[in-house]
């Protein structure tokens, strides 16, 4: 039962972690494909790809951390284990916004010389 | 249930939901990817990627679940059956590697998306069939 709660408080926090990024990012980001882009369709897709991204970043992280603390032990034991499953979190939503900041920053590139030739 | 029960059901149920998020994610990002391929200027292009698109997001899912190996530090079956944390964990392990496998996926399509994008007419028919706004 205690590593049922500590595996959902990970899963909160990461979470949480993962709409403060989305809430930071998103108008901007919406805003720099439909200028880059200039095509509806095109700017939905690359933010469902930022938004699943981040979910999926989330969701692995979370899911690479094995709860297995006895009942008995102290209650640092299961803040080491939160903290190790947000290292994993932290590192997969490090590994995405790396990967999706290239791609963005390459599209920026490409289609703003297409569009300026 | 005993411990081999636990395994075969939960192997073919993970394996099944691992399917269903790469499946999810496709029905998700199918429709803006139909309305991008619409305004390519060579059509057989547009038909290749919207036809790859959900094999490109079930396979990287499925390798992904496959990838976990049950017999690390040298467990024979009679030693994984014997501990079924050991067999959650394995399970955990199974849905956070399709999860990678897919976010890296996304990553790819995310590029081919953009080649492609580089190849499209000049002026598009506006609207097409998505929404600007994901939610």
């Amino acid at each position: 039962m205690h590593n049922l709660a500590g595996f959902v408080i990970l899963l909160l926090i990461s979470l949480g972690m993962m709409f403060a990024i989305w809430a930071a990012v998103s108008k901007s980001l919406q805003g720099l494909l439909n200028q880059v882009v200039k095509l509806p369709d095109g700017t939905a897709f690359y933010l469902r790809t930022f938004l699943i991204g981040l979910l999926l970043a989330a969701a692995a992280g979370t899911m690479d951390t094995a709860f297995d603390v006895k009942a008995g032990d102290p209650f640092m034991e299961y803040v080491w284990k939160v903290a190790s499953g947000l290292h994993s979190v932290c590192l997969c939503f490090f590994g995405f916004l790396l990967g999706y900041l290239v791609l963005i920053t390459v599209l920026v590139a490409v289609l703003r010389a297409r569009h300026e030739q | 249930m005993n411990n081999e029960q636990f395994l075969i059901l939960s192997y073919f149920i993970v394996g099944a939901l691992v399917m269903a998020i790469g499946l999810a994610v496709y029905s998700c990002l199918h429709r803006p990817l139909t309305g991008i391929t619409l305004t390519f200027r060579n059509s057989h292009l547009g038909l290749i990627l919207k036809r790859l698109f959900p094999v490109g997001l079930v396979l990287p899912a499925l390798a992904g679940f496959l990838s976990v190996n049950y017999h690390g530090c040298q467990r024979n079956y009679a030693k994984i059956i014997a501990d079924r944390s050991y067999l959650v964990e394995k399970n955990q392990e199974q849905i956070s590697t399709a999860c990678f496998f897919l976010m890296v996926a996304l990553l790819v399509w995310g590029a081919i998306v953009l080649i492609s994008l580089a190849t499209r007419l000049e002026d598009p028919v506006p609207g097409g069939s998505g929404r600007s706004d994901p939610r």
